[in-house]
């Protein structure tokens, strides 16, 4: 599409940073979003926010769903908007423009029954994957957005943990630094050290606060006190159970899985290296002192010339990958240890049960 | 009147509605943003009709634009068409069970309206809900006066006030249509149980609004926490009120007592030494994951690192 590469050509030239600061979601895109990743559970599925930036606040107020996940199995294609049409595969290509049919049709929709028919991001179910959301395609999702919108934000929604008793919602951008490596497209290590993005460095998120209107806050006054609510069935203490084991161990082998990734990784980027090594004796010089010191590649002292380190780094595979599965552990054993923790605050309340009789007698 | 003992109104099947809090939501969503001078806005329903108990799910909605004057009412028909076609790219599981309208009362138009839903769902549901603060703010200052008894908001949203109910506590109706042979005589209203059903994670959701809504922030960690101190409070008022009956104070409930002293009784008395054992083990394996996923986290700045060259030292 000449619009898609229009753009493109356009934002190279321009870099625009972010205005707002927060993010204000009401409380009806925040239940459609956790009934919409609730129902398409286990399969991820995403969908459109809508709303307003007023001042350095982007408000979200209302959101529909992507088509995707119910029809043709697991977002695919589907969830980016911006998509390429011109892409070589028939089937993505008749999707897109699916796609961009059904976001003209919706906007007209939205639009006649008065609510805010501007664009501000899109929201994301992780479906079973643990909370981990980064891959390659939300990568260029989330790029695109950013692109055409500066303020866009992206809503990462946990349908798992929101079951166990905890919202997990998190709003997330892509960093500026990491947009002007996306933009060269240059995934070297070059061009990641250059503009300083290391894997903590790719996201960045926003804090979130929540609002309701007059009217949704009656109906949230009057929920709060009725039975489904209350009671026995209130949330804050069936969070209680001592059932959470399954998470830490499913989000565990998640983990390991990951780690699986980084050791294949760390298993294929030798091949670089010795190419690397062959190209450059000099540096080989040095790396192979390292190597028998036993430090892998650590960090080169050598000389290089400007044109022969180019032509070395050319055949260096992309180093967004290893990246992206660096910066997603790290927010999965984040998760873990969340997780361990909540439960060593349980164990211990039941271990003071057991020990301080509660019946008074030993 | 005496006739309608001999007719038997259409049996429309409908039983009971659950309406899930997203649509709720939804509506006053769009009575807030109805154009100026609507008195009433009304929309599609979506869910799922079980035959089997006659019972409907609700579980989405979508505003429908209309127009309305004493004697007339449109529709926009092509609008719902679209917007049921969308929807359905979205969830097919979904289809149209009914229309939601806001006020208190049908009237002539809702029986048109309930005409027309009736030609795209066999026994379409009409969920009617108040919008109106105002009206429910003056029949419970008026039944304030009436009768001192009323306990505030803790009754929770199944309170009627004087015929107006609360945005929350939404009226449901089906249509039966009374006939002799073939010829209509007329169609009625009939109301039907609505409750409104939240999924889990509709409540979790929906407790972290309640929250936010108190002013209260939410943060992930003192969860635990913030259930651990309402556990207490709530054996605190148990703890009280025993403590009052042993008394003498006040009088005790037997289902009270028999319930309270099931409850302890469903505590497992383990052997201490047992406990202590089970109560290591398992802090030892929680203890061992949180190092070791602290060990790893610190590996991992020293994996990118050995994933990629570093080309700054290399140009220096």
């Amino acid at each position: 599409m000449t619009a898609h590469v229009e753009y493109l050509a356009e934002a190279v030239t321009k870099s625009l940073p972010p205005i707002i600061t927060s993010l204000s979601v009401a409380a009806l895109p925040l239940m459609k979003i956790v009934k919409h990743c609730e129902d398409a559970f286990p399969l991820p599925v995403s969908g459109q926010l809508l709303g307003m930036d007023v001042d350095r606040v982007l408000e979200v107020t209302n959101c529909y769903g992507f088509p995707g996940a119910a029809g043709r199995g697991g977002g695919g294609e589907g969830a980016n908007p911006f998509a390429d049409p011109t892409g070589d595969d028939a089937a993505a290509c008749t999707a897109a423009l699916d796609q961009s049919q059904y976001q003209t049709d919706m906007m007209r929709c939205v639009q006649e029954v008065n609510i805010d028919p501007q664009v501000v991001g899109w929201y994301t179910s992780t479906g079973a994957s643990c909370g981990a959301f980064l891959t390659q395609q939300w990568i260029e999702t989330q790029f695109s957005y950013q692109n055409q919108l500066r303020n866009a934000v992206c809503l990462v929604h946990d349908p798992v943990r929101t079951s166990e008793g905890t919202l997990c919602l998190s709003a997330v951008r892509l960093t500026d630094a990491f947009m002007g490596v996306f933009r060269r497209g240059d995934f070297s290590s070059a061009g990641f050290s250059l503009a300083s993005v290391d894997a903590t460095r790719i996201i960045t998120s926003v804090p979130i606060t929540l609002f309701a209107t007059s009217l949704s806050s009656a109906v949230l006054v009057d929920c709060e006190y009725a039975p489904p609510f209350s009671g026995a069935e209130d949330v804050e203490l069936s969070r209680l159970g001592l059932n959470d084991r399954a998470g830490v161990e499913a989000s565990l082998e998640y983990a390991i899985g990951e780690l699986d990734g980084i050791t294949r990784e760390q298993g294929r980027y030798p091949f670089f290296l010795r190419s690397y090594v062959r190209a450059s004796p000099a540096v080989a010089e040095k790396l192979r002192a390292k190597r028998l010191a036993g430090t892998d590649t650590g960090p080169i002292g050598a000389d290089d010339e400007e044109t022969g380190l180019a032509g070395l780094l050319a055949s260096e595979s992309s180093r967004l990958e290893s990246k992206m599965v660096v910066a997603e552990l790290t927010s999965v054993l984040d998760t873990v240890k969340l997780l361990a923790s909540e439960e060593m605050g349980k164990q211990s309340c039941v271990g003071s049960l057991q020990t301080q009789d509660v019946l008074g007698e030993d | 009147m005496s006739t309608d003992i001999f007719l038997s109104g259409d049996d429309t099947s409908v039983r009971a509605v659950r309406v899930a809090p997203v649509v709720l939501l939804g509506v006053v969503d769009h009575y807030m943003r109805r154009a100026a001078g609507k008195h009433r806005v009304i929309g599609t329903l979506l869910g799922v009709f079980h035959p089997h108990d006659g019972s409907v799910d609700v579980t989405g909605s979508f505003p429908v634009p209309h127009d309305e004057n004493a004697d007339e009412i449109a529709v926009d028909i092509e609008y719902n068409r679209t917007m049921v076609d969308l929807h359905r790219n979205v969830s097919s599981a979904h289809a149209i069970v009914g229309w939601y309208a806001t006020g208190t009362e049908t009237d002539g138009n809702s029986v048109l309206i309930h005409e027309f839903y009736g030609r795209e769902c066999a026994a379409p549901v009409h969920l009617l809900v108040n919008a109106d603060l105002a009206a429910v703010a003056t029949a419970a200052a008026a039944s304030a006066d009436a009768a001192d008894t009323s306990s505030g908001a803790a009754n929770g949203s199944g309170k009627t006030v004087a015929g107006v109910p609360s945005p929350a506590a939404p009226r449901a109706y089906v249509s039966s249509a009374y006939t002799i042979g073939e010829v209509a005589l007329r169609s009625e209203f009939r109301p039907v149980p609505v409750a409104v059903t939240p999924t889990t994670p509709d409540k979790v959701a929906m407790d972290v609004l309640f929250k936010n809504r108190r002013r209260l922030e939410a943060a992930q960690v003192d969860n635990i926490q913030a259930g651990l101190s309402r556990l207490l409070d709530l054996l605190t008022v148990v703890g009280r009120a025993v403590d009052a009956v042993v008394a003498g104070e006040a009088t005790g409930d037997v289902a009270a007592g028999r319930f309270l002293a099931e409850t302890l009784a469903l505590m497992p008395r383990v052997d201490s030494h047992v406990f202590d054992k089970l109560f290591g083990d398992n802090m030892r394996d929680l203890l061992m994951v949180t190092y070791l996923c602290s060990f790893a986290q610190a590996q991992l700045p020293i994996a990118e690192r050995l994933l990629s060259v570093d080309v700054k030292a290399l140009k220096q």
